[in-house]
């Protein structure tokens, strides 16, 4: 099985891969510059950084004397890396009263993604910067959801019901009813996602959050489909999530199985591994490495990554439809995406998807 | 060894670190965000103080640690180690319980 194009390591250049690694267990990928970058390099190179949200990275690299820089350039990135972790702070900060106010309600939600990996598998919690707040919500609870957070002023940000929300501050929160659109978020029953509960403390308060199992697969998800093109954090997240005492290697297979993105959670692992060169003794490396995926798992990674951009919205309809394990959501699901309301004609509507080409990984939500 | 004034000052009074505060380091700085109001940061010392109250040292104890911790004498930190604290003071971060 071949990485996905783009998905190589050949994909970033050298020193931004180091500055993804910084500080990594298990990578022995060591490519610093001897000296500071010159005027042209620099820009460059901070503007990738920028990019892929790496400053508190590049931070720390700067720090422990791995990336030689200016005093000038050091103080820059010292002030982009005070920023991104403040904005780390006040989103917990509106985590947890969005948390308190979602409880009053009777909301059962999970967070997942920055901040869970952030503080569950990261040593240093500031070395994962994040710009959101990801919320795992029963499509049952949307409305209240939507109406706790606009009686805290938040407004949507898009016409579609589980477009994100924009907090007074500017600040986002952003619902999801599933690990990821298209036929791999289909095919994850959501019991799995709200079977346990797992507390995390943030600023003293206990927040839901989801499975180890499930936080790394959504590492996967995130790092592997296409959606954004920020591919280095998730990867790293993948990363750390095997390098973890907490990572169970069998639960996370059984939990990829039964979700059947086993395709996903070995062509992540690869990827990580090709990425920030890792040992081959890797935990799940040496299973991703022989893993044979079904022609099925095939067809639908293929689907999130084909080329001609209709052809991707329409086969990850058709797809996405037969991957529910219930039949009624799966008609569900393609009912509302040719007949949704407020959105014109059945032909209207086939025309639109039709067109619907420069947002390929919302297309299927 | 004297407190000063605000924390400390009544004997037996213990300085409590707030529970409700989101923290987190960027580069060697620790950064504080109190439940309500603005964020503060602090270097080096200052950041080993905020922790060792968050842990339930008493004020004496943090004076001690911080002069091991920087190999100085406890006078000679005890300034800092108060200053600290005040300014966790004015900002909600800790409270004196007598």
């Amino acid at each position: 099985m071949t990485l996905p194009a783009g998905l190589s390591a050949s994909f970033c250049p050298p020193l931004l891969r180091s500055v993804a690694a910084q500080g990594l267990a298990g990578s022995s990928l060591v490519e610093w510059p001897g000296d500071p970058l010159d005027d042209a390099e620099w820009q460059s190179f901070t503007g990738l950084v920028a990019m892929h949200r790496l400053w508190s990275l590049l931070a720390d690299a700067t720090v422990t004397g791995n990336f030689p820089a200016t005093d000038a350039q050091s103080e820059e990135i010292f002030s982009y890396d005070k920023e991104a972790v403040l904005t780390c702070l006040y989103l917990d900060r509106i985590l947890v009263q969005t948390h308190e106010a979602m409880d009053a309600h009777g909301i059962d939600a999970r967070i997942y993604k920055g901040v869970s990996s952030a503080l569950t598998f990261y040593p240093e919690p500031g070395m994962r910067t994040y710009s959101d707040i990801d919320l795992m919500v029963r499509s049952d609870q949307l409305d209240d959801l939507t109406a706790v957070l606009t009686e805290r002023g938040a407004t949507r940000l898009g016409p579609n019901r589980w477009s994100a929300f924009q907090m007074t501050d500017g600040w986002e929160i952003d619902p999801q009813e599933s690990l990821r659109d298209g036929p791999f978020g289909a095919s994850i029953p959501t019991r799995d996602l709200f079977a346990t509960r797992p507390m995390l403390r943030v600023g003293g308060a206990d927040i839901p959050t989801l499975s180890d199992a499930a936080l790394i697969l959504a590492a996967c998800y995130h790092a592997i489909l296409p959606g954004d093109l920020r591919r280095l954090v998730p990867l790293r997240d993948v990363a750390e999530m095997l390098m973890s005492d907490r990572f169970e290697e069998d639960v996370v297979r059984e939990h990829a199985n039964r979700w059947q993105s086993s395709i996903v959670l070995a062509t992540a692992v690869r990827a990580a591994a090709d990425l920030f060169q890792m040992a081959p003794t890797t935990p799940l490396l040496p299973w991703a490495t022989a893993y044979v995926p079904s022609a099925r798992e095939q067809r639908w990674l293929g689907a999130y990554h084909d080329p001609n951009p209709r052809g991707h919205v329409l086969k990850q309809i058709l797809y996405t439809t037969l991957a529910y394990p219930s039949r009624r959501d799966g008609a569900r699901y393609a009912y509302g995406q040719l007949f949704h309301e407020g959105h014109g004609s059945p032909i209207t509507r086939v025309r639109r998807l039709w067109h619907r080409v420069d947002q390929p990984g919302r297309a299927a939500r | 060894m004297t407190p000063t004034t605000g924390f400390g000052s009544e004997p037996g009074a213990v300085v409590v670190a707030a529970c409700d505060v989101h923290e987190r380091y960027s580069a060697s700085r620790l950064l504080l965000l109190p439940s309500r109001g603005d964020a503060v940061e602090l270097n080096g010392p200052a950041a080993l103080v905020w922790e060792l109250l968050r842990e339930g040292s008493t004020v004496e104890e943090v004076i001690r640690q911080v002069a091991e911790a920087y190999h100085e004498d406890p006078q000679v930190v005890t300034p800092l180690v108060h200053s600290t604290v005040e300014q966790l003071q004015d900002h909600g971060l800790v409270t004196t319980a007598a």
